[in-house]
């Protein structure tokens, strides 16, 4: 952060201010070398002087344009790793709002809701211990086991 | 005589150096000024996938703001405005 | 030499510039995007004449004519220009009325003040014609002198002097176009003079000259033939002019398209100028000085030429004005009349772009071709470009760009010439039935004058214009220098090489002038390797060269010669072969060498300044200006609409036709808006003409985006709705549903950077943002769509709401959109609110329809309308129409999904409440059950209990089972004779029915929208699973061990455990929200929760009136006979319901459906008296009897059999809801114990006993 801060505050504004103080002074040199050409008796030195002139502006202002570019693009890096991290974040956020909103939804829903007991009881259970096969033994029918029931008339205890 | 046609050549002969060096100076500043136009499209573009993302960003935060602040008072009125449902929460 | 060092430095610095990445996916479809454009020029106009002394004098006298000259065509420029931007100023003035006029003097002084300065320029403009003409005669004078006659002109200057009467024809026939002018400048004097402003005479006699010039017709024309008339011979230069620029034409030796037509002026104005006094042109074509018949040849090829800006001239009337024209009428071809009328007119080949398309095409991809060949190595080799190119390189790379030029140049100015063509033949009704009667001159002219493949071709070319001077734009530098070199290269060799063998030959024959003449040139141009010429060379002594030749090294270097430098070589060569030095060569070769260097250095000049000459090649800007068609319209209309300007007109075309072929060249006709409003600052130099061009742009960029976004939505629509059409539906329906014609709006969409009037416009973003509010607009229409229709729409809107989330995710790919869940919620006004739309909806329509209307099947499980309703009529809002792409796509498409929706209205099953359960929600479907809850309540604890009450009071007190052996009629009978009031209650069977009806539903409606609920989740619950390392039970052949296979399988499918892997990769917040994510998709509804049961028991606790319980029984454990309680009155109901209908009336079943008997059954389920209802119900016990008896008679008409029937129907269906309510109220805790909670009563003592 402290390096885009530097980049933003510093470099891109100090690399802007470099190139346009170079365009105002070449206006000057280039109106000085216009008006020393005139005056100047000697030509050829006067044109030398002027190509020198032209070189060595050329050459600044390819490099001042050099560094303000390349600062440039390294503040526009940053910038596009800050948005990413931005961006996580906010996804973040979007994501526990949705859990919220989901919660309450399911709170509102819960009022209506009590808990069901599903009990997995095997409708058909193996008995743990088989019982024995009991032999079968004849018992003769006693046809007077249920005479005093169900009548309301109350016999005497026999 | 000869000396001035030599005086002359030489002129000439300097024009062409001269010439020359203003060529390879403007076809210089052509090769920067095509840069420029090159860097300009690519900052452009770059940064305008960068103000998208943004947008889309502010546009999510206004998003779950409204969502966030439930309204104290939320009056739903169904567009039939015959049904009002107030809800206090 | 530190400079030299430095100029290393500056280059490297400059080359590093190269290394920094500059990415930009944008693909090109726009033409050259300079943000930035520098152009050098240095073209001296012969300024610099007196430094080349050596050249001969005559030719450097000649150059400051040229100079002089070339000035004057410039003002001549700036005057055309004046004259065709001129818009009336008098029109807008208001007039003088009456002479007493209060205000008149005032009015006056007001328009003299405002007419002043464009009075001035009339007037310079009057003095420069003047001083033209009388410079151009006395030129014509001097060259047409006797002893001149003799001696050379040079082509390049008989070249300016067409130029001039090239610019004498195109200010006349300004002159004559604009009357606003003279308007304006009447309406100047009439204020003058009654302002007395022009007392002295001096200035009266000018202003009477200026309205003279101004009025007549064609005054610059005549005074130049008057001044030509006074020159004897004139014409013989004349014919020079005309032949030169004949011979110019035909070997194409022009490189910018107004040079062409310039040509073509000048032959027709030429010959115009021929017809003076006594001389006749078809004289001078006997004596062989004119060639009358390839001029016409020409003029039929080419019929029409742009004069200036719209205005256009047909060649062919130069001819026919010349006064002797009738008589020759046969000779000429170009002007009978087949040609050049309008209807029916053949269109020639020239002007029928769409077959010279082919050709075009053709050529641009054989020359984009080998353009790319070479830019490719180009690219390659520049990096390490340490020793120049060799002379090869350099002239293939001159030809190419030669090439390339004379490519454009071809297209452009067949662009303009068909421009031209179609300019000067408008169309009318008859030959274009869409041209309406009343159409305007400048309408028939643009905008019905071209056929859609007119259009289609137009468009084709300045693209490929445009995307060819991008692609030489680019290769921009490596041209520059390659040319530099070449003509460097070419022009040392000439001087240095060829001319030896002439020289030695004119020094040996001793012909000083000759000589002389060579040696100005070698001196002039040549550029020696030691700095000075080699003096041994024996060329210079006329001697031959030694065997083993005479080697000079010629040097290269990267520039060309300077203007003067080239003109003065041009010219001096010139001389050699033509006027009296010809004869002087005996060999061919030498004059060979001469004419082959003469026409090739022609082009030089344009070469060397080839970004201009390109730029000119590639300018299309005149499409734009209508100053012509304006002037025409005599002030009724300022600006034309944009439906006639051209560039909109194709611009317009392809977005309506949305041909895909041509999508991409949308941006094209834009781009000519730039290139006007460019020629409007630079060239013409008037503010308000950019003004107007930008006005225009600005509407035509708004109505550009807002189709073009609405085109992308309208296709991404129709196809998504295409796709999720069902395709066995697309097979069998009869209709023709056809998919979208595939468009490529991908590179539209992908531009970032669109340059427009030297702006730069984001494209993209206007699209997304415009798209963005058509599909919020799309989705809230839908949800409009459900709210105007009852609940069975409900499957329509969710086929909506998924044919624009496939939109969204189709648009997605190429734009940043909301995301699709955020659109919905706020179309659906959820986002604040807990409750949306589609919710109050769902409601609304389940209270005021659904309860009401519908009758359940619990065999079909089904609700289906009732043919009669009893609740008073619902009234919706109107369905918003709107258009196909709001909805699913396309017109087809709308039908389709309309026909497949059709089948879900008739009926409300489980579709339909699987989709409310998807759309509506968890917290949707809480509140409606809640909602429900209390209709359900506000209907018992009213409505139906004072029913209840009433109908309970109405019941006989007692009513006994009777015996059997009464028989059923008998039992029938019993019960018709008891139940008689109830029978007879009459709103028994309508509102009571229908209230029970209504709770019936609403209990339904929870109980299916539960189930509902639960398949979904268990949808959601197995989609999730595999990503929570649920594993469903694998198959256990008897070897393996199950726990061992689980692992196993575990193990696999661990990469999908999406817990661990965030944990392991994830940021800690990351981590808490995917384990609280994974908790709420582990624990949904149906897994332990249950709703129907606690519906149930709010239901009973709105039971609370003691009238269902009824009073507590007698004997203590329940009432046999009485009939105080619910069942028993649901019994008598229950009675009335049976009895068979007769065949006109609707059953109960027809229309309440069984949620009637659903109400009942869980009134009494609640009330726990089911039970005592099943044994104690009288239309049971009639059953029961007649089932004994099998009797089957008709008392008071009811047939017994039948009434039988309908009691075991409605049995089976009480019994089947009692087994359901059974199921979810019992909790079954207490069922797991056998025991009952069971009463032991004694057994009642006989009263035999009793005593």
């Amino acid at each position: 952060m402290a390096e885009l801060q530097m980049l933003l505050e510093q470099e891109i504004p100090g690399g802007r201010k470099a190139l346009i103080d170079s365009h105002n002074n070449l206006q000057k040199v280039a109106s000085y070398c216009a008006q020393h050409y005139i005056d100047e008796p000697n030509k050829k030195n006067a044109l030398e002087e002027t190509k020198n002139f032209t070189t060595q502006s050329l050459a600044s202002v390819a490099y001042q344009i050099n560094t303000l570019a390349s600062n440039m693009l390294q503040m526009l890096d940053i910038q596009t790793t800050q948005l990413a991290s931005m961006d996580s974040a906010i996804n973040n956020i979007a994501q526990t709002v949705d859990i919220h909103k989901e919660k309450v939804a399911r709170r509102e829903i819960g009022l209506l809701t009590t808990n069901k007991i599903i009990t997995r009881s095997h409708q058909i259970v193996a008995p743990s211990t088989p019982d024995r096969a009991v032999k079968y033994v004849r018992k003769p029918i006693d046809y007077t086991e249920l005479d005093d029931v169900g009548h309301g008339v109350k016999l005497n205890a026999q | 005589m000869a000396s001035r046609t030599n005086e002359i050549q030489k002129q000439i002969q300097d024009d062409w150096a001269n010439r020359e060096y203003i060529e390879v100076i403007t076809s210089s500043i052509k090769k920067i000024s095509d840069f420029l136009n090159g860097f300009d499209l690519s900052c452009r573009s770059r940064i305008a996938s960068l103000n998208e993302k943004l947008t889309a960003l502010e546009r999510r935060i206004e998003y779950i703001e409204a969502r966030v602040t439930m309204g104290a008072i939320a009056c739903i009125y169904s567009n039939s405005s015959k049904l009002h449902i107030s809800l206090l929460l | 030499m530190t400079a030299n060092v430095m100029l290393e430095d500056a280059l490297s610095n400059v080359d590093l510039l190269e290394e920094l990445p500059l990415p930009d996916q944008q693909p090109c479809i726009e033409p050259l995007p300079t943000s930035l454009t520098y152009q050098s020029n240095f073209d001296t106009n012969f300024e610099d004449r007196n430094a080349f002394v050596t050249g001969v004098a005559k030719y450097i006298e000649e150059a400051t004519v040229h100079s002089s000259m070339n000035a004057m065509l410039e003002e001549g420029h700036t005057y055309a220009v004046m004259l065709y931007t001129w818009r009336s100023c008098s029109r807008a003035i208001p007039q003088v009325k009456c002479n007493e006029q209060a205000n008149r003097s005032e009015i006056y002084e007001k328009t003299v003040q405002v007419l002043e300065p464009e009075v001035q320029k009339l007037m310079n403009f009057m003095h420069f014609q003047k001083n033209a003409v009388d410079k151009f005669t006395g030129e014509v004078k001097r060259l047409c002198h006797q002893e001149r006659r003799k001696d050379f002109v040079s082509e390049a200057y008989l070249l300016t002097l067409g130029k001039f009467i090239n610019m004498f024809a195109v200010l006349d026939a300004l002159k004559n176009m604009k009357s606003s002018v003279k308007n304006d400048y009447s309406s100047y004097r009439r204020a003058a003079q009654f302002l007395k402003k022009m007392s002295d005479p001096q200035s009266i006699q000018e202003s009477q000259n200026l309205s003279m010039f101004l009025a007549n017709h064609d005054k610059i024309t005549q005074s130049l033939k008057l001044a030509l008339s006074g020159i004897n011979g004139y014409e013989e230069l004349i014919c020079d002019i005309v032949n030169i620029s004949m011979n110019y034409y035909e070997n194409k030796m022009y490189l910018v398209p107004s040079e062409k037509h310039m040509l073509l002026k000048v032959m027709g104005f030429g010959l115009f100028l021929l017809n003076n006094r006594d001389i006749s042109i078809y004289k001078l074509q006997d004596k062989k000085r004119l060639n009358l018949n390839k001029i016409d040849k020409f003029f039929k090829q080419l019929q029409v030429v742009p004069l200036f800006g719209d205005m256009q001239i047909p060649l062919a009337t130069y001819i026919q004005n010349m006064s002797d024209y009738e008589e020759n009428k046969s000779r000429w071809s170009c002007t009978n009349a087949s040609f050049t009328t309008t209807t029916g007119a053949t269109i020639i080949p020239q002007y029928n772009l769409t077959e010279q398309l082919v050709s075009i095409r053709e050529e641009h991809i054989k020359y984009t071709s080998e353009l790319a060949r070479h830019s490719n190595n180009e690219v390659v080799t520049t990096a390490q470009r340490d020793q120049p190119r060799t002379d090869a390189e350099s002239e293939e790379l001159y030809n190419l760009a030669l090439k390339g030029v004379q490519l454009l140049l071809r297209w452009s100015s067949h662009v303009m010439e068909v421009y031209s063509w179609k300019l000067v033949h408008p169309t009318d009704k008859y030959s274009n039935p869409e041209c309406p009667e009343d159409a305007e001159e400048y309408e028939r002219a643009t905008r019905y004058n071209y056929s859609c493949l007119e259009k289609y071709a137009l468009v084709e070319v300045i693209a490929m214009i445009k995307g060819l001077q991008v692609l030489m734009g680019r290769m921009e530098s490596v041209f520059n220098e390659a040319i530099r070199c070449h003509i460097y290269g070419k022009l040392q060799d000439f001087v240095q090489l060829k001319l030896r063998d002439a020289l030695r030959h004119a020094v040996k024959k001793k012909k000083n002038h000759v000589k002389s003449i060579i040696s100005s040139v070698r001196e002039t141009c040549a550029d020696w390797y030691q700095g000075f010429e080699p003096p041994n060379d024996p060329a210079i002594k006329g001697e031959k060269d030694p065997k083993t030749g005479f080697h000079i090294d010629v040097p290269r270097r990267n520039v060309g010669p300077s203007s003067t430098q080239l003109y003065m070589a041009r010219v001096l060569i010139e001389s050699l072969f033509k006027g009296p030095l010809k004869k002087t060569f005996k060999k061919e070769q030498d004059i060979e060498n001469f004419k082959t260097f003469h026409t090739d250095s022609y082009i030089f000049p344009q070469m060397l300044s080839f970004p201009e000459t390109l730029q000119e090649c590639c300018d299309l800007s005149q499409l734009w200006y209508r100053e012509f068609y304006l002037e025409l319209t005599m002030g009724r209309r300022i600006q034309f609409p944009i439906e006639m300007s051209l560039p909109w007109i194709l611009t317009d075309h392809i977005l309506e036709k949305k041909e895909p072929a041509m999508m991409e060249f949308v941006l094209y006709p834009l781009d000519l808006y730039s290139d006007s409003a460019h020629y409007a600052l630079t060239k013409f130099k008037k503010q308000f003409l950019y003004d107007e061009v930008e006005a225009e742009v600005n509407l035509c960029f708004d109505q550009f985006v807002y189709k073009l976004s609405d085109q992308i939505f309208a296709y991404f629509k129709h196809l998504a709705g295409s796709m999720l059409l069902d395709q066995q539906f697309r097979q069998d329906s009869g209709l023709k549903i056809p998919y979208p014609q595939a468009n490529k709006y991908e590179t539209l969409l992908k531009q970032r950077h669109v340059q427009l009037l030297g702006r730069s416009i984001d494209l993209n973003r206007l699209i997304t943002q415009r798209v963005q509010v058509a599909m919020h607009r799309s989705v809230d229409l839908a949800i409009a769509k459900f709210e105007s229709g009852n609940i069975t729409g409900i499957m329509e809107l969710e086929m909506l709401l998924a044919v624009n989330r496939q939109t969204h995710k189709l648009l997605s790919k190429h734009l940043t959109l909301d995301n699709f869940s955020s659109i919905l919620r706020e179309a659906n006004h959820n986002v604040s609110a807990p409750y949306g739309r589609i919710t109050l909806h769902v409601f609304w329509e389940l209270n005021y329809d659904f309860l009401p209307n519908y009758c359940y099947n619990i065999s079909t499980n089904r609700f289906v309308r009732t043919p009669i309703t009893f609740s008073q009529e619902l009234q919706r809002d109107k369905p918003p129409n709107v258009a196909h792409h709001y909805l699913f796509g396309s017109k087809q498409l709308n039908l389709a999904y309309k026909e497949i929706a059709s089948l879900y209205t008739h009926f409300i099953g489980y579709p339909h409440f699987a989709a409310i359960c998807r759309l509506i929600g968890y917290q949707g479907i809480a509140v409606v059950i809640e909602e429900l809850l209390k209709i359900v309540k506000s209907l018992l604890q009213g409505t139906i209990v004072q029913y209840v009450t009433t109908l309970l009071g109405v019941m006989p007190p007692i009513c006994k089972l009777p015996r059997f052996d009464y028989g059923s009629p008998g039992v029938l009978e019993y019960y018709q004779h008891q139940l008689k009031d109830i029978i007879e209650y009459s709103e028994l069977k309508t509102l009571v029915f229908n209230n029970f009806r209504e709770v019936g539903n609403a209990i339904l409606f929870c109980l299916m929208i539960e189930q509902n609920l639960n398949q979904e989740e268990i949808c959601d619950l197995l989609h999730a699973a595999p990503f929570q390392n649920i594993i469903p039970r694998p198959f256990v052949k008897e070897g393996e061990k199950l726990e061992a296979k689980v692992k196993k399988l575990e193990s696999k499918y661990s990469s999908l455990h999406l817990v661990p892997i965030i944990e392991k990769f994830g940021t800690p917040q990351q981590i808490a929200i995917a384990r609280e994510g994974d908790l709420l998709t582990r624990e949904r509804l149906c897994c332990g929760l249950s709703m129907f049961e606690v519906v149930l028991n709010r239901i009973k606790s709105y039971l609370d009136d003691p009238i269902w319980k009824g009073p507590t029984p007698s004997n203590g454990v329940m009432h046999v006979d009485e009939c105080n309680e619910f069942h028993r009155l649901w019994s008598a109901i229950q009675f009335v319901y049976c009895i068979p209908v007769r065949e006109n009336e609707f059953t109960t079943e027809q229309l309440f459906g069984d949620g009637l008997h659903w109400a009942a059954c869980a009134i009494m389920t609640l009330l726990q008296q089911n039970k005592r209802f099943d044994v104690l119900d009288f239309s049971y016990h009639i059953m029961k009897v007649q089932r004994y008896d099998e009797r089957n008679e008709v008392i008071k008409q009811v047939p017994l059999k039948k009434f039988v029937e309908r009691v075991r129907k409605f049995q089976i269906l009480n019994n089947e809801i009692f087994e359901i309510l059974f199921k979810y109220l019992t909790p079954p805790a207490e069922a797991s114990t056998p025991m009952e909670n069971v009463r032991c009563f004694q057994p009642p003592i006989h009263s035999s006993i009793m005593r």
